[in-house]
């Protein structure tokens, strides 16, 4: 991936503008400000001196003006301040006559004192920049007074400069601080990216490496991992479903087909008829149980539509199917013991966990001889419930205890008995959607479920 | 048909069926109509919604999904037009959410593919039964057998029967649906409140436990089995 594609660093990018815009408006108003006081400062001055020597000429006369004048322009050199007095014809009287020659232009007027910038040179002297006022005295004299400011204009030189630079630096840190960020970012993606094709090319049996720095990235892997292991298990369900869905199918399928085919192969009696059509329909029949099982697994295990879950009490539950099985263990002379002492809320789908508990009723009914007992007991443990289905039939042997969870496997000796090997399995998912934990245990003799919570 | 027996007595039904697939409603067309129902069909959304709102129905079958429109909108579309009839729904999707969503689209009841042909005529009998006006009774009567639903008792040739709080629900039941035949499915779904099937005989045993305090010692037997279809409590044989 191109580090320009990142979004970090487009978005480093976008705050660099966004700072130098700032900082431009900031730098640019603190420097209009400041010059624009300095200024007037400067005009403030030269105002000051305007008032004082007209005043002067008003108290002492034209002879002692023009001496004065003549005085400041000598002394006023080293500070490069200029004056000059000229009468009605433009004659100077006294003072600089270079300043006195010069024409004003885009005059501007405060106080009827007339300003205006211009450059000149003076004698042996640099090029000054000029900040020049005059303003006229009574009888036709004009009186000017000028100060160079060319320090002024260097500084404001410089500053603007500053500012370019200061902006440019900005941004040049903004870049370099996005192309680390985003690079820093970048290679953890690259990372992240590799492991996750690594792990598509695998069938997700592949998980990712998690860093060891504890950060959001950490915390982004472990959660793809939970997800890449979901979805390895998913694929491996599915496979493992469509082989055993092939291998369990086919024998019943086969046997409706050809049964169909051997009916047809001469012309038989009605009832013959009848008796082969019969038998079609009841092997369908178990291919649908079949089916709508393997469905109801697949939907326990895929794990996600949970809008139809409620908050239910165990007890309830458990009652309902009490009243349900409770006649068909006594049809098959069966003790049913049944023991809820108190409610217990869970979150859950009650219909899901009905057929649960259901599958593990009717196992225990199936394959309990006569006289035995089954037992349907709601215990507390930790402040978790525990839903225990037990009887004192034959049980299973605690090798397979694993096996008997796994779709369509059955004990050798319940192969000849009704079933199709999923009901377990369905209990397992069930189970396993609803965050609780299925445990087989020897009940010595026979099986005892429980249902961790 | 095996079915033509038990529902030949049976008042046949004006019923729409709205399914793309040929071979199926072919099939369902003429055990349907072998079973006394007379049946129209439609094999697109937009027809079935059209002959839906223009012809009187008892019951209406709708496939889930149909080509032009789909079955759950044409459900969605006569409810919005006030139609009423009885709409049971048909769907390859089995998921207890899919139920939930036709029923809510305003579907009266859900049967998932693969389905047996027993299970959908039940089904469909119950649904035409339903449409009829509905008795207001508190008392529900057949032959000699009465249901007293305010005093909670029934009374069979004048002795008083006593039945388990779940026996007098699966009895009032099978009263509201006298004549009619209703599966074990079914069974289970409205007096259990279970929608999945049980592998073992679970309803049997319900049935003959109610069966034994309601007809034993009595020489007109008014709960009988249908071979495979399910159950129906009459006076007839």
């Amino acid at each position: 991936m191109k580090l320009i594609n990142t979004t970090v660093f487009r978005m480093s990018m976008r705050f660099a503008a966004l700072f130098a815009v700032i900082a431009i408006f900031a730098l640019l108003s603190v420097y209009y400000i400041t010059f624009a006081e300095m200024e007037e400062q400067i005009d403030g001055e030269l105002q000051l001196e305007m008032i004082e020597l007209s005043a002067y000429y008003r108290h002492e006369g034209l002879h002692e003006l023009a001496e004065l004048t003549e005085k400041r322009n000598q002394y006023g050199r080293h500070l490069r301040h200029y004056y000059a007095l000229t009468d009605q014809q433009n004659n100077v009287i006294s003072g600089n006559r270079i300043l006195a020659s010069i024409k004003p232009k885009n005059i501007d007027i405060k106080n009827e004192i007339f300003f205006f910038d211009t450059t000149q040179t003076f004698d042996d002297d640099d090029e000054s920049i000029l900040r020049i006022a005059y303003s006229s005295l009574p009888r036709g004299l004009t009186l000017t007074v000028a100060q160079a400011n060319n320090s002024l204009h260097e500084l404001r030189e410089h500053t603007f400069t500053a500012l370019l630079v200061a902006v440019f630096i900005t941004l040049c840190i903004a870049l370099i601080n996005g192309v680390y960020m985003g690079r820093v970012v970048l290679s953890r993606l690259t990372l992240l990216n590799s492991g996750l094709d690594n792990a598509i090319k695998t069938d997700f049996r592949k998980t990712l490496v998690v860093p060891e720095q504890n950060d959001e990235f950490q915390t982004l892997t472990l959660k793809l991992n939970i997800m890449l292991g979901q979805i390895g298990k998913l694929i491996q369900g599915m496979r493992q479903v469509t082989d055993n869905v092939a291998h369990d199918l086919r024998s019943p399928l086969t046997r409706i087909r050809n049964g169909l085919e051997v009916t047809l192969l001469q012309s038989r009696s009605e009832s013959e008829y009848r008796k082969a059509m019969e038998s079609a329909i009841h092997d369908s029949n178990d291919l649908i149980n079949t089916f709508n099982a393997l469905l109801n697994i697949a939907q326990a295990e895929a794990n996600v539509k949970r809008e139809d879950w409620q908050s239910l009490d165990l007890a309830k539950l458990l009652l309902d199917l009490a009243d349900l099985y409770e006649a068909v263990a006594e049809e098959k002379h069966l003790g049913f013991e049944f023991s809820v002492p108190k409610k217990q809320i869970i979150d859950g789908n009650n219909q899901l966990l009905s057929q649960a508990i259901s599958n593990l009723l009717e196992n225990a009914i199936k394959y309990t001889p006569e006289h035995g007992t089954v037992k349907l007991e709601l215990l507390e443990n930790n402040g978790h419930p525990t839903v225990v289905v037990s009887d004192n039939g034959p049980g299973i042997p605690e090798n397979q205890f694993d096996r008997v969870l796994e779709r369509f496997y059955r004990l050798d000796g319940a192969r000849n008995s009704p079933g199709n090997g999923l009901g377990l399995s369905l209990v397992n998912a069930v189970v396993n959607l609803h965050g609780a934990k299925l445990v087989l245990k020897n009940n010595r003799p026979g099986l005892r479920v429980e249902i961790n919570f | 048909m095996i079915f033509c027996r038990f529902v030949s007595y049976y008042l046949g039904m004006h019923i729409l069926l709205i399914e793309d697939d040929i071979d199926a409603a072919g099939y369902l067309m003429k055990g349907l109509n072998e079973s006394g129902h007379l049946i129209d069909h439609a094999a697109d959304g937009k027809e079935g919604l059209g002959q839906a709102l223009t012809g009187h129905f008892d019951v209406m079958i709708i496939d889930r999904m149909l080509p032009e429109m789909d079955g759950l909108s044409i459900v969605a579309a006569l409810r919005a037009a006030k139609n009423v009839t009885p709409v049971l729904i048909l769907s390859a999707l089995g998921e207890v959410d899919d139920r939930v969503e036709g029923l809510t689209a305003g579907g009266d009841d859900y049967l998932t593919k693969p389905y047996a042909f027993s299970e959908l005529l039940a089904r469909i009998e119950a649904l035409g039964r339903r449409s009829a006006p509905e008795q207001k009774n508190n008392k529900l009567k057949l032959y000699d057998l009465e249901m007293d639903l305010i005093k909670h008792r029934v009374i069979r040739d004048g002795v008083s029967i006593n039945l388990q709080p779940r026996e007098f629900r699966l009895l009032e039941y099978l009263l509201r649906h006298k004549g009619q035949v209703v599966s074990r499915t079914m069974l289970l779904e409205q007096v259990w409140d279970y929608n999945f099937d049980p592998q073992t005989n679970v309803i049997d045993v319900h049935i003959s436990r109610l069966r034994n305090k309601i007809d034993k010692g009595h020489d007109k037997k008014l709960l009988h089995t249908i071979r495979g279809a399910g159950y129906s409590l009459r006076e007839t044989d």
